[in-house]
């Protein structure tokens, strides 16, 4: 069993996604900013991470740069409604391994991150 | 904003509340506006756009409409603290969303949430400020878009 971290600033989407995944992570951590997401990786060290982009405080670009510094081999799935081309391939080139776009069903939440896990696994 | 660019908005709400539920949204005719107090409901989200464009993106809509959208999230938690989230997050997700077609140099801001509409939000200057009403389980919102090149 893995641990996630859920960062994003609102709180519906927050519990959308911890309810979707209460039975596959055995532990489940939540950030609602950047600064806050980048704190709990020093100490948590998560498997995955779900990152939404558009927060206060330190945006979700900076917060990929700071999380892969702290650790290379972070698994980072964005999830975010800023989905031009721009700003998802900058998050793949910062070092984030998927991109979801919001809006998003349990379905395609579960998908995206299956095959992260798979990756992992492989 | 010319009506193409204001269809690449409607084209995001259709698909916003597609991801929701198989009810879909009933889209009315948009209209040109000169006051935004008139449109208001119970809460509204503001995106503030800046880069190549200027101006705001509102999104506004009733207390039960936004009860919808958080059950369609599979919560029940209605306070006004989550009702405001909700309000936030779909503002942010449409105009967001709307980068696709408009490029990464529409930027816009997070959220800024009102509650009512005591408080006034002037529109943009010279911008053409289009609403587009729409109906989603029985339940009215609307999106204001009045934002110009920069």
């Amino acid at each position: 069993m893995k641990t996630i971290l859920i960062v994003d600033d609102s709180e519906i989407i927050r519990t959308q996604i911890r309810h979707c995944f209460k039975k596959i992570f055995s532990g489940i951590h939540v950030a609602k900013n950047g600064q806050d997401a980048v704190n709990k990786v020093r100490a948590i060290k998560p498997d995955i991470i779900t990152m939404d982009l558009t927060m206060p405080e330190m945006d979700g670009i900076r917060c990929i740069q700071e999380m892969m510094e702290i650790d290379p081999k972070s698994k980072i799935l964005v999830i975010s409604a800023l989905s031009d081309n721009a700003t998802c391939i900058r998050a793949l080139k910062l070092g984030a391994q998927g991109f979801l776009d919001k809006p998003f069903t349990e379905e395609e939440l579960k998908n995206a991150i299956d095959i992260m896990i798979e990756g992992d696994t492989a | 904003m010319v009506e193409d660019e204001i269809e690449v908005f409607i084209q995001c709400l259709e698909n916003y509340f597609s991801k929701r539920s198989n009810e879909k949204i009933v889209v009315e005719t948009p209209y040109l506006t000169d006051n935004i107090t008139r449109i208001l409901s119970d809460f509204t989200g503001v995106i503030t756009i800046s880069g190549a464009y200027r101006g705001c993106v509102y999104f506004t809509a009733q207390t039960t409409f936004l009860e919808n959208i958080i059950a369609a999230h599979g919560q029940r938690n209605f306070s006004i603290e989550i009702l405001k989230d909700a309000i936030g997050e779909i503002a942010n997700t449409l105009t967001g969303n709307s980068r696709k077609k408009l490029g990464n140099n529409f930027v816009i801001s997070v959220p800024n949430v009102i509650q009512g509409n005591a408080r006034i939000i002037e529109l943009t200057d010279g911008a053409h400020s289009f609403v587009v009403p729409l109906k989603w389980l029985g339940q009215s919102a609307a999106m204001v878009v009045s934002v110009i090149d920069a």
